[in-house]
């Protein structure tokens, strides 16, 4: 009887470390492991591309909310001289690209529910364009938006 | 009172209680099977135990007339004979044992009861035996007029109200 | 009288065909006995599946929406479908069932444990569950909703299979429902009546090498407790509401061992049989059309998801093709033939087998009920001619989704970029055929043995023969046509 009460314990605690363990490794994983990759001080932004009305977004566009409603276009990303950007890309339906013209950036494919990464230093104060390079849906020329890169030193821009 | 533990007619006697004492049990947990699933069908298994109960006094009533006090035994009868079992494996799953098929059941079981004491009794050279078995082909074959008789009033109940 | 809607339990004996070998594996290895017979056993079993199907549910909701990159696409729909339909059913029976997390919650608050047994007097058990315990609606004590069920889950299927949201939507609300009618039903009545996959499981296993059976009949005829279906304080009543002591077929035997920790006389086991050889009685018209709409499922589903016809697959996914006509037509066409057209079919082909055979004194129901057992067969291998390349094709996703579940950018195994890598796709076809013509085979030899049960006379038996089996060779036609053009 001892020993039944014991296994039984210890199935509820194990359904219960699943029920509750699984969500706290993926949360750790979001907010600890991806934020340790890289080194202090650096801006990750993790943008998803979306087909349907040419949009970069910086919204979580995922299972629940893909159909549901539309993600918030970005349509500008400030950023300070100086900063070292991490840029996480995300396709949420097709193939799209990434490229920022104007510091020879890319294009880097972007496939479907794959994330790719592109670093690059935000060195001069001014305006960058980046855009989606492959012609991927009818809302293709949408894609795109701005890194407004705030100066320090009015001489060094774009 | 013959007191021969050896006596072929007491081993006979036992045996035929020690089936009626395992029927009564197997239609008991029958009726309980059906227990808050099937009311009508709870209510046949549990008569139908209850008879195997009576037949099985009966028997051991016979059995202290001749032989003296029933010995207890917890050794379960080996024979197969008059006893009862669904016929359908699935018949919970799919809600398909009738009150009639659970007569029905019941009737099978003691006529194949009543058919081996008949046979039995003409094969035996023994005549106390043979009149033993006799006696019970006879009570088998009331409780097989019995189950006949309400196996008929339910079919007459279900024409009845069918028309 | 019974009405068409009821299942109609046939009025004619259940014939013990002709006994075929079978194995004692419990005989033979006792440690797999001892290892069903731990009271841990099925929660070991589970636990590891209902982490999976936790995940899953997250992914499907949280992961990315892209079905390809998702655990809950690649995973469900190529691994599982093709490991369920190729492997476990022919050859474990339902033994996806003694694994299947759905029914793990409803279990556990019925009986408010999820190791051991409590003893007790809940009605008609010798046990003690929580719950309602009511009784399932006699009307609906049948596979019509499985049958229905599982149709609507095909008509919806291109949106199924690859939108991982709607995959999770559809297995949340499954296990919502179990959870849910657990506590009001008794026992297992999710997984008896209204689970969509339980409903081809229980068609299928008939054709599995393995059953569950009792060792000595004569055993359970004399056993007064009947604990294998009222539960004891060693066992729970069987969950699925089988009576071991005349089990005679896989159907509905969800292989979750209760009866082999509570039978008192140590009288059950598991055997292994011949493929396709033993279970060969179907017994009501639900069971009958559940044959007919897996069949037909298994062409639209070959026609619509690997077929060339781009305007089908444009009517099945509604969602993004925005063809709500041509989905009305698709949705519409299937169910038709699924449920009228097929199977009237399969009826005129009986009609005709009576008249060509003579066979006036067979009832055309017990002809039309006994021979549909050949549609099982010819529909599970045609199931399975499907599944191939579906796995050989799509398969190098299970490679990269297992290093990022949730296409999240993870890559745990350092599998993640794998790419697609098609297997052997100009072989599909050789790997198909076979399989499509030993299903014609198992459903021709089905047809003989059960024919020479009603047939004694040879000439009556090859006439009544013929209608079927041009119908299941136009059948084995149209798939062949469909694969390999």
């Amino acid at each position: 009887m001892r020993a039944l009460n014991w296994k039984e314990a210890t199935g509820v605690l194990a359904v219960l470390l699943v029920l509750l363990g699984l969500p706290l490794v993926l949360w750790h994983w979001r907010v600890a492991v991806v934020a340790h990759r890289y080194s202090p001080g650096t801006k990750v932004i993790t943008m998803t591309a979306v087909a349907d009305g040419g949009i970069w977004t910086l919204d979580e566009v995922v299972g629940y909310n893909y159909w549901r409603k539309k993600p918030t276009r970005v349509n500008e990303i400030p950023l300070n001289q100086g900063d070292h950007v991490v840029m996480r890309l995300r396709s949420a339906d097709l193939l799209h690209s990434f490229a920022i013209p104007l510091l020879h950036l890319g294009p880097v494919d972007v496939p479907a529910g794959h994330t790719v990464e592109l670093e690059f230093t935000a060195d001069r104060a001014g305006v960058l364009t980046f855009l989606c390079w492959q012609v991927c849906s009818p809302e293709h020329p949408n894609l795109r938006g701005r890194f407004i890169v705030k100066g320090n030193n009015k001489e060094e821009s774009w | 009172m013959s007191s021969a533990q050896g006596d072929p007619v007491r081993a006979t006697l036992l045996r035929a209680i020690q089936i009626e004492t395992r029927n009564a049990g197997i239609y008991d947990s029958l009726a309980h099977l059906f227990l808050g699933y099937d009311d009508s069908l709870n209510a046949i298994f549990r008569e139908m135990a209850d008879e195997e109960r009576q037949h099985g006094a009966d028997l051991e009533l016979r059995f202290r007339e001749r032989f003296g006090p029933v010995p207890s035994s917890t050794e379960d009868p080996k024979e197969v004979i008059e006893a009862p079992d669904l016929e359908d494996p699935e018949a919970l799953i799919f809600d398909s044992l009738t009150a009639e098929q659970a007569l029905v059941l019941g009737l099978h079981a003691e006529e194949s009861a009543r058919e081996f004491y008949r046979q039995e009794s003409a094969r035996t050279p023994d005549p106390g035996l043979q009149a033993v078995y006799k006696e019970l082909c006879e009570f088998e074959q009331g409780h097989v007029d019995l189950l006949k008789a309400k196996l008929a009033e339910k079919r007459r109940a279900a024409s009845s109200t069918s028309r | 009288m019974a009405t068409a809607s009821q299942t109609t339990p046939i009025d004619v004996p259940v014939e013990a065909l002709e006994k075929t070998w079978r194995f004692d594996v419990f005989a033979q290895w006792p440690w797999l006995k001892r290892l069903v017979r731990m009271r841990s056993f099925q929660f070991l079993v589970i636990l590891p599946n209902l982490f999976m199907f936790y995940l899953f549910l997250i992914a499907g909701l949280f992961g990315t929406p892209v079905g390809n990159r998702n655990i809950i696409i690649v995973f469900v729909w190529i691994l599982w479908w093709f490991v369920l339909i190729t492997v476990l059913v022919p050859l474990g029976s339902r033994s996806w069932c003694t694994v299947c997390p759905l029914p793990f919650f409803g279990d556990w608050l019925q009986r408010r444990a999820v190791v051991k047994v409590r003893p007790g007097k809940s009605p008609g058990t010798a046990n003690s569950f929580f719950g309602l315990h009511k009784r399932w609606p006699k009307a609906l004590s049948n596979i019509w909703l499985q049958n229905f069920g599982f149709l609507f889950l095909a008509t919806f299927s291109a949106l199924l299979v690859t939108r991982p949201i709607v995959s999770a939507v559809v297995f949340g609300v499954m296990f919502l429902v179990a959870t849910g009618l657990a506590l009001v039903y008794r026992l297992r009545t999710f997984c008896n009546y209204v689970c969509p996959i339980s409903g081809f499981l229980s068609l299928y296993a008939m054709t599995s090498t393995v059953e569950l059976r009792s060792v000595d009949k004569d055993v359970c005829l004399t056993c007064k407790t009947k604990s294998c279906i009222r539960g004891s304080e060693k066992g729970w009543a069987c969950p699925w509401n089988v009576y071991m002591g005349k089990l005679d077929r896989n159907n509905y035997c969800g292989l979750c061992f209760e009866c082999v920790k509570s039978c008192p006389n140590d009288n059950i086991s598991l055997f292994l049989r011949p493929f396709s050889n033993s279970d060969l009685i179907l017994r009501g018209y639900d069971e009958v059309w559940k044959a007919c709409i897996m069949l037909v499922l298994a062409l639209t589903y070959s026609v619509m998801l690997l077929g060339p016809w781009g305007r089908f697959k444009d009517w099945a996914n509604v969602s993004e093709a925005h063809d709500w006509g041509g989905f009305g037509m698709f949705a519409a066409g299937q169910a038709l033939l699924a449920l009228v057209i097929f199977p009237g079919l399969y009826y005129l082909s009986i009609r005709l087998a009576k008249w060509y055979a003579r066979a006036d004194a067979v009832p055309t129901k017990e002809l039309f009920l006994k021979y549909a057992y050949a549609l099982v067969p010819m529909g599970l291998l045609a199931w399975i001619a499907f599944s191939v390349p579906l796995v050989m094709v799509n398969g190098s996703y299970i490679i990269s989704v297992i290093s990022d579940p949730l296409g999240w950018g993870m890559n745990l195994f350092g599998t993640a970029e794998f790419p697609w890598t098609p297997f052997w796709p100009d072989r599909v076809p050789l790997i198909q055929v076979p399989i499509l013509l030993a299903g014609f085979y198992f459903a021709q030899r089905g047809l003989q043995r059960i024919a020479r049960q009603l047939f004694p006379d040879p000439l009556q038996l090859r006439r009544s023969l013929v209608p079927p089996t041009v119908l299941l060779l136009g059948v084995t036609l149209v798939f062949l046509k469909l694969f390999i053009g």
